[in-house]
């Protein structure tokens, strides 16, 4: 009998090994089929454009939406606890169950198991390419079709976002031409300097117009304060090369040729590269601060063991918040110009930013690609990018956009756009055109230097959309760049800190030596080839 | 009559030097060791803004219990502390028992298809499905977003099977069969011999199950989205990471982007976080020192 039962619970055991589990017995939004999906939109489909009556109730019904956002760094992780997100659900009745992405595999793994959620909003090409997929997510023209919605898209819009199969799965936000920067309805202040009034007043007060400015400011400070970090950045040593108007990132760029190249081929790179070396030599910069993470960045500044800091345009007000706080005195100011004519602030590419697809498991697609359009709509565009009319913003007598007096007086007290408003975060249907509209009757100080900041950059900044076409996502040449990006870091940190002419040719020679092992020359005939396909 | 007492050796020149260089070694050792950890708990009692002046090394120069009281006023700590020990305990019970149950099985030789299991326990050892079947077999068995996500994938842990394994067959079988001639079943012999006399290798295992579940987050990362099942490892490692752009390969919009968004977590904070994720083990470590001690020799003497 003893044996008769061991051998049932054997058997027991492996017919549990067996047996899979199933969804049906769960089945929810998430995990519905694309089979499902496609049967019981093309019922829902005959509802939403017949009864165009009642569309704005059927609109705006509350319905909440799962939404997987690959930006780990992104201001909110749960929807409905600031300004901007509560209007939106009280204008679409839409509202979100957020999943903040906490590492860049994390994507890829739902893509690959087939749990996406109902939207995913992303910036990564590589998943980009993964999401452009019919069976994956639905595309933007099919809904379009089905629903007869505006998308508010322009084609060159619409060019710059079609996949291989000819359709668009999302419409990147943030996107802009030539002609919006030119007109100045963009602006774009990229990496900006903060410098300490104190040790500036110290050592004359003089004119930071030029490049040499800089060196030579940075120099008397170093002379004068010498325990003091001339120059602290927090990554952003791009910022000389954009000064010295080498176009292009660190990754892609043109050569002298003015073809499309590897970024250790752009023209001008060397005069970077040499002039980094020089700061460094000088002990202008520190090669500890560039293994720094943005909290070790801020004990340094805030502890008054640096003179500039180089970051973002909003540093200065960041510094004189953090010095204020510690109750240490320090005072920074913005730099508001750029340091040449010639600067490019921003190699824009001009695609856009992050692009919203619409996944195949999503519970209503007609209703997503309704949102979408709304997001698109000028009504979308304003308030997720200005804030809430009367309360954030509104017209002056002139008619011209100002910011309301409550919030400036929010901002000058430390409150942050983004963190304590909402104000340009849920900007999936933002255009790029909508940024550079506060122009006027800004009374705190810090903030009309981030204007100007801003302003400045716009005057100096240049599209090249096909530098984004210019970037694998697949392939040997994928696997070729990520080899290059990988040794970006290390090899450029030898070059600017060689300490003698030698040492500097040696480090250089070794890495475009390694970057021809790697296939420098393979990556940048298919770059040259993708940038001819954008164009045909 | 002959003495029974050993004559005390006399002390040579040479031991002294020896016995100093030792002495120096091991405290050399146990500051280098300890002094960080000791530093995380300085710069956890310190203010947050006077830490980021620098300086504070030994003593708190501000103290305050202000870290503590901003982390555990967050009621998403709070829960997350309720899912660690939760996790923890539920953890290490199921996965001790699991364990324990199987390894006793297959400490006896005679068991039908034991070389078969043995050898498929092992491969799992070096070889699994990936990541990608892993998650897709959690969806399928309705493990993705539920608590016990954290606890049944981790039940059975073949290395400490192992263990087990060599710890019950060092157990005289004349004690299961003389309890067999005295009417005791599998279950009784399980329960009332064989487990009574693996305390030693019970709480090896039950400290390496409770250590392994308290700070595991990368499960919380990938197969949880719902905040009210986040572990406090978790939340740490979001307090840590907060100021880190994730990934250097950032496409230079996002970095502008996520540059807006980073603030400054003070140190003080990320340390009060790591001092209260840590305390907890420090804590039940020295009950159960005595039995790890005796656990790492488990099974390496036989009879």
């Amino acid at each position: 009998m003893k044996k008769v039962f061991q051998i049932f619970m054997v058997f027991v055991m492996v017919l549990s090994l067996t047996a899979c589990g199933s969804n049906s017995g769960g089945s929810t939004a998430e995990s519905s089929s694309a089979a499902d999906n496609a049967e019981s939109n093309t019922g829902d489909n005959s509802v939403s454009v017949e009864d165009a009556g009642d569309e704005t109730s059927a609109a705006n019904d509350p319905i909440t939406f799962t939404i997987f956002i690959d930006h780990s760094w992104f201001w909110f992780d749960s929807w409905g606890n600031d300004d901007i997100s509560k209007e939106i659900t009280k204008r679409t009745g839409v509202s979100f169950e957020i999943v903040r992405a906490t590492d860049d595999q994390q994507l890829a793994l739902l893509i690959a198991a087939g749990d996406l959620p109902d939207f995913i909003y992303t910036s990564t090409k590589q998943t980009m390419t993964l999401l452009e997929d019919s069976n994956v997510c639905y595309s933007y023209n099919e809904l379009i079709d089905r629903t007869g919605v505006d998308i508010h898209a322009s084609d060159t819009e619409i060019r710059n976002n079609k996949a291989e199969d000819g359709n668009f799965y999302a419409l990147r936000n943030a996107n802009v031409s030539q002609e919006v920067v030119d007109a100045g309805q963009n602006y774009d202040a990229g990496k900006s300097i903060a410098y300490r009034t104190d040790i500036y007043e110290a050592i004359g007060s003089p004119e930071l117009k030029t490049l040499e400015d800089l060196e030579n400011a940075l120099v008397a400070a170093k002379e004068l304060y010498p325990e003091v970090i001339p120059l602290l950045n927090n990554g952003n040593l791009w910022y000389f090369a954009e000064q010295l108007g080498i176009a292009g990132t660190s990754s892609v760029g043109y050569n002298s040729d003015g073809e499309v190249c590897y970024g250790l081929n752009i023209d001008g790179i060397e005069e970077y590269f040499a002039l980094l070396n020089r700061f460094a030599r000088k002990g202008l910069i520190d090669a500890e601060a560039q293994t720094y993470n943005f909290d070790r960045f801020s004990e340094v500044r805030n502890s008054g063991r640096s003179f500039m800091q180089l970051r973002s345009c909003d540093e200065a007000a960041v510094s004189n918040l953090s010095a204020a706080e510690a109750g240490t005195g320090y005072t920074w100011k913005l730099l508001t110009n750029e340091l040449s004519d010639n600067a490019v602030v921003s190699a824009n590419t001009g695609i856009g930013w992050s692009g919203t697809y619409i996944s195949k498991n999503c519970s209503d697609p007609e209703r997503a690609i309704e949102f979408m359009s709304w997001c698109r709509s000028e009504e979308g565009r304003k308030l997720c990018s200005w804030g809430i009319q009367g309360d954030h913003w509104d017209y002056n007598e002139q008619g011209q956009t100002v910011y309301t007096e409550s919030y400036q007086a929010g901002i000058a007290e430390g409150k942050r756009m983004q963190d304590d408003f909402g104000i340009g975060v849920w900007i999936f249907g933002d255009q790029g055109d909508e940024k550079a509209f506060i122009d006027y009757a800004v009374t705190d100080p810090q903030s009309a230097d981030i204007i100007a900041k801003r302003q400045s950059g716009a005057q100096h900044s240049t599209i090249m959309s096909e530098l984004y076409f210019a970037i694998p996502t697949s392939g040997d040449e994928l696997t070729i760049y990520n080899a290059l990006e990988d040794i970006y870091s290390s090899e450029f940190l030898k070059v600017i800190f060689a300490e003698t002419d030698e040492e500097y040719e040696a480090a250089l020679s070794n890495w475009y030596k390694q970057a021809d092992q790697l296939g420098i020359d393979k990556l940048e005939a298919w770059m040259r080839n993708a940038v001819a396909e954008y164009w045909k | 009559m002959i003495s029974a007492g050993k004559k005390k050796r006399k002390r040579t020149t040479e031991d002294y030097i020896i016995d100093s260089v030792v002495w120096i070694t091991m405290i050399l050792v146990v500051i280098l060791t300890l002094y960080p950890f000791y530093y995380c708990v300085v710069q956890a009692f310190n203010n947050g803004i006077d830490s980021t002046l620098g300086g504070v090394y030994f003593f708190p120069r501000v103290p305050t219990l202000e870290n503590f009281t901003i982390l555990l006023s967050d009621g998403s700590w709070g829960n997350a502390i309720v899912i660690s020990v939760s996790r923890t305990i539920i953890g290490t019970l199921l996965g001790v028992l699991v364990t324990s149950i199987l390894a006793y099985a297959l400490s006896f030789e005679h068991v039908l298809f034991r070389g078969v299991y043995y050898k498929i326990y092992i491969f799992t050892m070096y070889f699994s499905g990936g990541m990608i079947p892993f998650y897709v077999l959690l969806k399928n068995l309705q493990l993705i977003n539920s608590f016990w996500v954290y606890v049944i994938p981790g039940m059975l842990n073949v290395y400490y099977m192992l263990i087990m394994i060599n710890f019950f067959q060092t157990i005289p079988k004349s004690l299961f069969e003389s309890a067999r001639l005295d009417g005791a079943n599998d279950y009784t012999i399980f329960l009332k011999i064989a487990l009574p006399l693996s305390k030693a290798s019970l709480a090896t295992i039950a400290l390496f199950f409770a250590v392994g579940q308290w700070n595991s987050w990368i499960d919380s990362v990938y197969y949880i989205t719902k905040d009210h099942l986040r572990p406090m490892s978790y939340l740490m490692m979001q307090i840590i990471n907060k100021s880190a752009i994730s990934s250097s390969k950032m496409d230079a919009q996002s970095a502008a982007y996520a540059a807006s968004a980073q603030q400054s977590t003070t140190t003080s904070l990320q340390m009060a976080a790591m001092v209260l994720a840590v305390v907890p083990i420090l804590v039940v470590y020295p009950f159960l020192q005595k039995y790890f001690v005796k656990g790492v020799m488990i099974g390496a003497v036989k009879e």
